[in-house]
């Protein structure tokens, strides 16, 4: 999972004291591009896992497809402005707290981040080879560990 | 032993095809579609026994939880469970009002997939 960020727990304390919260409609817009996301990868890890077999090249492309997604969905979702904001309906709720923004970009752009690193380097186009059990379990590792930050902010900010 | 039928409604087309892959590779005969008016049409035609069905399909002429009640209208034992965001309560309530089965959150993963379907089976099996 990403590393938890040196002052974790003091962010936590700091969104319940300061009543942060995050409008439900944008946990809403979150959860279903990134529960998506999440939940296609899982599946497409899991599959080749119960055959035990590794992922080949080209279905291993499809999960840098969903982690782009992620990373446009986080990066829309942490704009400094709602001026180029897409979800205009939620204009209002944009920028987002920086304490809340600084955690999206940190723990789902990590855990991204090292998705699609160890699936681009392990199909590299320069010596290509398919995603090793190994490595899935590490893919899963980071799918849930994107859950779990997901839900424990979700938490923070709707009981804050 | 009979095959069951699964019918996988979601309208990311990934999701559909690994979650047909994953079940077909444990026995099951497995359809899918991504929106609920083909789900509606595979359901009338081929009667499975239990249905997956995503409940925000915003590309989809009906949402899940009306093509969970159309699909109690035809059959009023058809085993659903509803696939939903844990930021979607009064859905669910809904589903519960139409009687849908169970329900799952995504992100998911396999293991409470298969923890919701083996109960499924579980159930068209005691009926």
């Amino acid at each position: 999972m990403a590393n938890p960020l040196p002052n974790e727990k003091e962010l936590f304390e700091r969104i319940k004291t300061e009543r942060i919260t995050v409008e439900p409609g944008i946990w809403d817009l979150i959860y279903h591009h990134v529960g998506d996301d999440i939940t296609a990868i899982n599946l497409l890890c899991a599959y080749y896992l119960s055959k035990k077999e590794p992922i080949p090249i080209k279905e291993a492309e499809k999960i840098l497809v969903y982690t782009r997604h992620i990373r446009d969905i986080v990066r829309k979702v942490t704009m400094s402005s709602s001026q180029e904001f897409p979800f205009p309906e939620f204009k209002d709720n944009i920028p987002l707290h920086p304490i809340i923004r600084d955690m999206f970009t940190h723990y789902i752009g990590n855990d991204v981040h090292s998705i699609n690193f160890m699936v681009c380097d392990t199909i590299d186009p320069l010596e290509p080879k398919p995603v090793s059990s190994e490595i899935i379990q590490k893919i899963l590792s980071r799918t849930r560990s994107i859950k779990e930050f997901m839900e424990r902010l979700r938490q923070a900010t709707s009981t804050s | 032993m009979e095959q069951l039928k699964l019918l996988v409604v979601d309208d990311e087309p990934g999701i559909v095809d690994f979650t047909r892959k994953i079940y077909s590779r444990k026995g099951f005969i497995t359809f899918g579609a991504t929106d609920g008016i083909t789900a509606l049409e595979i359901y009338q035609k081929e009667r499975p026994q239990i249905n997956l069905i995503d409940i925000h399909m915003p590309y989809s002429p009906i949402d899940g939880v009306e093509t969970l009640r159309r699909m109690k209208e035809i059959d009023k034992n058809a085993i659903c469970i509803m696939v939903t965001r844990i930021t979607e309560k009064d859905k669910v309530d809904d589903c519960r009002q139409f009687g849908a089965f169970a329900y799952l959150l995504k992100p998911l993963d396999l293991e409470e997939l298969d923890e919701a379907i083996n109960a499924a089976k579980e159930k068209f099996a005691t009926g």
